[in-house]
């Protein structure tokens, strides 16, 4: 939506997108196969890529023709994302990529994955240096994808082993070298968002359609409660977004925005399925059941993915000028 | 005002509070001397229209006043005054005077005869009803007709009280009491005074903003002077942590209350229950928070963190608390239905989206 024209987008503004995110997820529209390279590996590209980058990949995103992961993680580097070890040497045809990436969202579905690698030895004085960045065509020789299941059987996170894939010089994204700049760049995108406090959203919604009538004066309560703290949290994101439409980075009140919001997420699982408690005994309609029973059991997941909470709250104490 | 116009206001209540250095517990004393300072300076009619007798500004900029005063902890009806009895008393075509004011949410009757109006009744609780030289109250009489009136203090019985912050919450009542010197009119459902508990709750919310902000900032303060095992003590993860959460607690309270706090004082049932609810949770946290992180000075009479957390407890009780506030939110989405919510959610921001 916010893109330039000549891109495929539509040159419309932040604040424009940002409602129509939040319908979206509101509504509980599925947005996965799109939500990573419209959010974060497009803008990566229109910040950092190449011209031709640009003219060839962005398109293609915009048109809903071409699906993006994110390669950062890896299995002995999560948190810690400055120890990543998947490797780029350079060789005569161009770079050469060999490494694991894990709990890589949707890889099983994407065509690219942008890729965190090391391109120089690791400087124990600086280890954010020596790390770039690449756009991996999935489909290349070398790629190899296994799914890992959650704990619900669904499919979702991926590993992705890479034996010398070939990536050409016109595939690195920004500069080399420059990799951490660009990933914690990317990441303030990742972090500030409706999505970070709406999964559950359509869940207070249905318990909203189920609490009895009359509701129990416990799930009025929640309601009640429950609501106040996400129109709290989405004044806040608002003003985040509207800061990043200035060209700022709020990357502190982006990370509470992600810390507050995804708590809320769990702490509106945990109201409801307790208010459900003086509901009716045979726990209501079964649209219903299936949506608290999923809940549950992905709730632990929404302060773990896109940065633990508290990573996140690190950033918050570096800001404060706590370290 | 413009925002360089409310940052010299904010430094000026700030300058003269520090000035006047006024401890704890807030005495009566403190709270009459700081009202004359700040009505020499007109603060105690910002948000009055100069056309009437005031100093301009929006009820935004009367926000402003109140929660600096509340993160210096100052003593006195600000938040009272500028955020509930003024507007009120505007609203009724009243000019309001720069002598101090607070408003009474209680039962109160209004008789009618010959001799003219006669108020009977009570209110608890009355916020520095002791040092207020007029009460602004609204009643009712026999036939169910509203009124807003106001009158001399003096007129009626005041018997002290307080919170737990030792600020003056005094009950006050009348029997018979011809009214000689007081304003009495005719109000409607329309009026703001029908809605006394939103406006004391919003007025609760802004100071409890102000209190957080403050609360943060000597929080962090101290993290960053108090050394054990050879550092501070804000180098420490688990106290990182807590900061960090505090927070997170201040900036999302900020955002409600600042969304229900508009231009003209006009009050959004919804965005107000959600500014009380969220300041209260907020109050709550942040309070326990910071106290952990002092340690042992913090729980401290000597050490000034408890000026604010005491605040903190007190205010997040009155006109409604967290959990009053979330029932009746509660019932407008239950009356709305399902389908209603998420346009009640957007509803919010009317008045922050340019």
């Amino acid at each position: 939506m916010t893109w330039p024209r000549e891109f495929g987008g539509h040159e419309r503004s932040s604040l424009e997108r940002y409602v129509v995110i939040e319908e979206l997820l509101a509504a509980g529209a599925p947005v996965a196969a799109h939500w990573i390279a419209d959010r974060q590996s497009g803008p990566s590209i229109l910040r950092f890529g190449t011209e031709e980058q640009q003219r060839t990949i962005l398109p293609r995103i915009a048109s809903g023709d071409c699906y993006f992961c994110i390669g950062m993680s890896e299995p002995d580097s999560g948190s810690d994302l400055a120890s990543v070890r998947t490797r780029a040497v350079r060789d005569l045809e161009g770079w050469r990529l060999s490494g694991t990436k894990l709990w890589t969202s949707h890889a099983h579905r994407s065509h690219y994955m942008i890729t965190l690698c090391r391109t120089a030895d690791v400087d124990e004085d600086d280890r954010h240096t020596g790390l770039s960045q690449f756009i991996v065509d999935l489909s290349s020789p070398g790629v190899e994808i296994r799914p890992v299941p959650l704990l619900t059987g669904e499919p979702h996170f991926n590993e992705v082993v890479l034996d010398e894939v070939l990536v050409p010089d016109s595939r690195v994204l920004g500069e080399i070298g420059d990799g951490w700049r660009q990933v914690t760049s990317e990441l303030t995108y990742e972090r500030s968002g409706p999505e970070r406090f709406l999964s559950t959203f359509p869940l207070l919604v249905e318990f909203a359609r189920r609490s009895g009538d009359p509701p129990s004066e416990v799930g009025t309560v929640a309601l009640g409660e429950l609501t106040a703290q996400l129109v709290a949290l989405r004044h806040v994101s608002l003003a985040v977004n509207a800061a990043l439409d200035r060209q700022e980075q709020p990357q502190v009140e982006a990370a509470l925005v992600k810390d507050q919001g995804t708590r809320l997420e769990q702490h509106i699982v945990e109201q409801i399925r307790r208010a459900r408690g003086l509901g009716q005994r045979d726990g209501g309609s079964e649209r219903f059941r299936t949506m608290m029973d999923q809940a549950v059991m992905h709730a632990p997941g929404f302060t773990l993915r896109g940065g633990t909470n508290e990573i996140l709250r690190g950033i918050v104490a570096r800001g404060l000028g706590l370290r | 005002m413009s925002g360089t116009e409310r940052e010299l206001l904010v430094e000026t209540v700030e300058g003269l509070l520090h000035g006047a250095g006024f401890g704890d517990p807030p005495t009566e004393g403190a709270a009459q001397q700081a009202w004359k300072l700040f009505a020499e300076y007109g603060l105690t009619l910002v948000g009055v229209p100069e056309d009437r007798n005031g100093s301009g500004g929006t009820f935004e900029d009367a926000s402003a006043v109140v929660r600096v005063v509340a993160a210096e902890a100052g003593p006195g009806a600000f938040a009272e005054a500028l955020l509930v009895a003024q507007p009120f008393q505007m609203r009724t075509g009243w000019v309001p005077s720069d002598a101090p004011v607070t408003f009474a949410d209680g039962t109160w009757r209004l008789d009618r005869d010959s001799a003219g109006f006669t108020l009977s009744g009570h209110a608890r609780r009355v916020p520095w009803a002791r040092v207020a030289e007029r009460i602004v109250m609204p009643a009712s009489d026999d036939a169910g007709q509203r009124y807003l009136v106001e009158v001399p203090t003096s007129e009626l019985d005041v018997v002290h009280g307080t919170n737990v912050a030792d600020e003056p919450r005094d009950d006050v009542a009348a029997e018979g009491v011809i009214l000689r010197d007081g304003r009495v009119r005719e109000i409607d459902d329309r009026h703001p005074a029908a809605d006394v508990e939103m406006w004391g709750a919003r007025a609760r919310s802004v100071q409890i903003s102000g209190a957080l902000g403050a609360v943060l900032e000597m929080t962090v303060r101290y993290a960053g002077e108090r050394v054990q095992f050879g550092r501070p003590i804000a180098r420490f993860q688990a106290v990182q942590q807590h900061i960090a959460a505090l927070a997170g607690e201040v900036v999302a309270a900020r955002a409600a209350v600042s969304a229900a706090v508009t231009d003209d004082g006009e009050i959004d049932p919804v965005s107000t229950a959600a500014a009380k609810i969220r300041a209260g949770i907020a109050a709550s946290n942040a309070a326990a928070l910071a106290h952990q992180v002092h340690g042992a000075i913090g729980f401290t009479q000597e050490h000034r963190l408890h000026r604010l957390t005491r605040r903190l407890w007190s205010w997040r009780e009155e006109f409604g608390n967290e959990l009053y506030w979330s029932r009746r939110l509660g019932e407008w989405i239950v009356e709305r239905g399902a389908d209603g919510l998420w346009p009640l959610i957007t509803s919010t921001s009317r008045s922050v989206v340019p």
